[in-house]
């Protein structure tokens, strides 16, 4: 492999209890996080993303599996023999501690000199904007400031990886955005390698280099942020990621590249297709609203009656009813001014281009 | 922090009927008696319930007296063991309960845990006694610090637990993943958030083994009267103002700590 490969989950199980109260809380989860990439877990709580996170920072041992740090195994090794770093949720900083003694904990732990721990807890204070904030304890900070002291004490320990739970879920929404740009800015100058566990997708999307998906302990899909988006695998992962129509539809040809379908009003389209499928099975169809467009042409594969029109500024989203497949959301950006292209009742086709419509596995 | 959202206004208790007088009935009914006996105790009447004068000459008094120093004396030599101690079982108890893996029958370890607080302790009181008899055990400071440690866990533990139920356990996975083993951990993270619990707790069982008068009566043996029963012993001959000077006294030293150990156990984390 030719890319540094930083963690290597191989086979990875978790389950919690025993008999009848069996909680399988990881399932054979297989990924590779990249040397220095941001990467994220996303997926519904529940969904064991939490769980792989504590697997990583060493709290939970995996049943099964093995968990990789540049090549060195890490099952069985408690969390301070571990090079990683942990954000918590609840940030966890030391309460009868000063910012710059939670700052300095990990340093003095290893035995680091007090001149070094000095000048390094100096420069990441510097480096969260938090200088001269030194002697304060954490109660006497704001949610956004504790959250920079909780990322500074785990940085200051120059960690091969760095763990963040959840870390932006107690912020209001203002201060999310910002601290968002603020940990996109610190993995960039610092270079470590982020995994990142968040429920919001449009978080997921913003800030990472690569993704996995998760639900009920699986990895569903891993990928960049367009190809989760662009080319979701299956029902769910296009369902959790943005706003998508499912088409069912049966195959008519299908090569490993592209693909006709039949759609039940016994219109053809176009689409991506995959390996192994075989005429006449039948197959989900997605479709992202902003992808597809209402249209004059008698020929469209899809007609149908708008139900409701939706103004969001940069767009408007139309909810077309369509026979045998349901409400069919089209979303267009208003480039004329927001003037809705057609009313309520009215009648329309819906087209796309042949490349918007992508084939799932389930 | 968290946005909070707005609790439901809570029902103005004000507006029931009859409250203010019977929570007055009540207030008077626990505290006029010990403020009666406070007031006696500057009694300058030898009878303690005609009132002639003030005066304050009980109190030196009571504090030459060689037998109640005596008493004292014992009292704070076994409270200050029995807390001691108790407190430190009551700490590992806790520690062991809340930060273990999770054991089962957690619910029964604890309820056997606070158990001794809701056994009458006249029956605690003659079964320690038989036991000191069976085993042989000459009756002395020694059997009653013994008892005294057996009752003042509950008291400790009780405020030691709370303490590390409301602490947040992701504090001590930061300790950890910070590099720090489970010693370093304890010692620089877990314990001096838990010592308002501690302190609090060790008041508590002092107090209580301070105040204690029924199980220490049962297991005590001559020449190890302890304060209370030592004021139980004065009040046969008749209730005098020096008896009520040495009740004020112990009042003024469990109302100081008891206020001291609800401080520290509001103490904010």
């Amino acid at each position: 492999m030719a890319e540094n490969i930083a963690i290597d989950l191989r086979a990875v199980s978790k389950v919690f209890g025993s008999g009848p109260d069996e909680v399988r809380a990881l399932d054979a989860v297989s990924l590779q996080i990249r040397d220095g990439e941001f990467f994220t877990l996303l997926g519904p709580s529940g969904c064991g993303k939490t769980t792989l996170l504590r697997l990583l920072a060493g709290f939970e041992q995996p049943t099964q599996g093995e968990i990789r740090l540049h090549g060195q195994e890490l099952s069985g090794l408690p969390p301070f023999r571990r090079p990683v770093n942990t954000v918590f949720q609840s940030y966890a900083l030391f309460p009868h501690m000063t910012v710059a003694q939670n700052v300095s904990f990990g340093l003095e732990m290893q035995g680091t000199s007090k001149a070094e721990i000095g000048r390094r807890v100096d420069e990441m204070l510097e480096l969260v904007k938090l200088a001269g904030y030194g002697r304060r304890k954490p109660a006497q900070l704001s949610g956004g400031q504790q959250q920079r002291v909780a990322l500074a004490r785990a940085l200051a320990n120059r960690p091969k990886v760095l763990l963040l739970d959840e870390p932006l879920s107690a912020l209001d929404l203002k201060l999310r955005k910002e601290m968002q740009i603020e940990l996109k800015r610190l993995q960039n100058d610092t270079g470590i390698t982020f995994v990142f566990v968040t429920h919001d997708q449009e978080e997921a999307l913003t800030m990472s280099d690569r993704l996995v998906v998760m639900d009920s302990g699986k990895a569903l899909q891993i990928g960049s942020p367009r190809e989760i988006y662009e080319h979701p695998e299956n029902r769910f992962v296009a369902d959790f990621i943005g706003e998508t129509n499912l088409l069912v539809a049966r195959v008519d040809s299908a090569d490993g590249e592209s693909g006709t379908f039949r759609l039940p009003s016994g219109a053809r389209v176009q689409g991506r297709s995959r390996d192994g499928l075989s005429a006449g099975a039948e197959v989900t169809l997605a479709l992202r609203p902003e992808r597809a467009e209402l249209s004059d042409d008698p020929d469209a594969p899809l007609r149908g009656r708008i139900e409701n029109v939706v103004y969001f500024g940069t767009d408007t989203l139309y909810q077309v009813s369509v026979n045998e497949v349901g409400l069919f959301r089209v979303r267009s950006q208003n480039v004329n001014g927001g003037m809705a292209a057609a009313g309520i009742g009215s009648t329309v086709g819906i087209s796309f281009a042949p490349d918007a419509i992508q084939v799932l596995r389930d | 922090m968290a946005n909070r959202t707005a609790a439901p206004k809570p029902v103005s208790l004000k507006r029931f009927p009859g409250l203010a007088t019977g929570a007055a009935f009540f207030f008077v009914y626990l505290y006029l008696p010990i403020l009666f006996v406070v007031f006696l105790s500057f009694n300058e009447n030898r009878i303690a319930t005609i009132w002639t004068g003030f005066t304050f000459d009980w109190y030196p008094l009571v504090l030459g007296n060689a037998d109640v120093l005596r008493a004292a004396q014992n009292s704070l030599i076994v409270a200050t063991f029995a807390s001691v101690i108790a407190t430190m079982a009551a700490t590992l108890a806790a520690l062991a309960m809340t930060q273990g893996r999770a054991m089962r029958r957690q619910e029964v370890v604890n309820g056997s845990l606070a158990l001794p607080l809701l056994i009458p302790e006249i029956v605690t009181a003659v079964a320690t006694l038989i036991f000191f008899v069976a085993i042989g055990m000459p009756l002395g400071l020694l059997t009653i610090t013994a008892a005294h440690t057996v009752f003042c866990i509950p008291f400790a533990y009780l405020p030691i637990r709370a303490r590390l139920e409301g602490m947040d356990p992701s504090l001590r996975e930061a300790a950890f993943d910070l590099y720090a083993n489970e010693r370093q951990a304890f010692f620089r993270v877990t314990l001096p958030l838990l010592w308002p619990g501690i302190l609090s707790g060790l008041l508590l069982a002092f107090i209580v083994s301070l105040d204690n008068f029924v199980i220490t009566f049962f297991v005590s043996g001559p020449g190890s009267t302890t304060l209370p029963v030592y004021i139980y012993g004065m009040i046969r001959t008749g209730v005098t103002p020096e008896v009520n000077a040495v009740s004020a006294l112990l009042l003024l030293v469990s109302l100081v700590l008891v206020t001291v150990a609800l401080l520290l156990s509001r103490r904010e984390t």
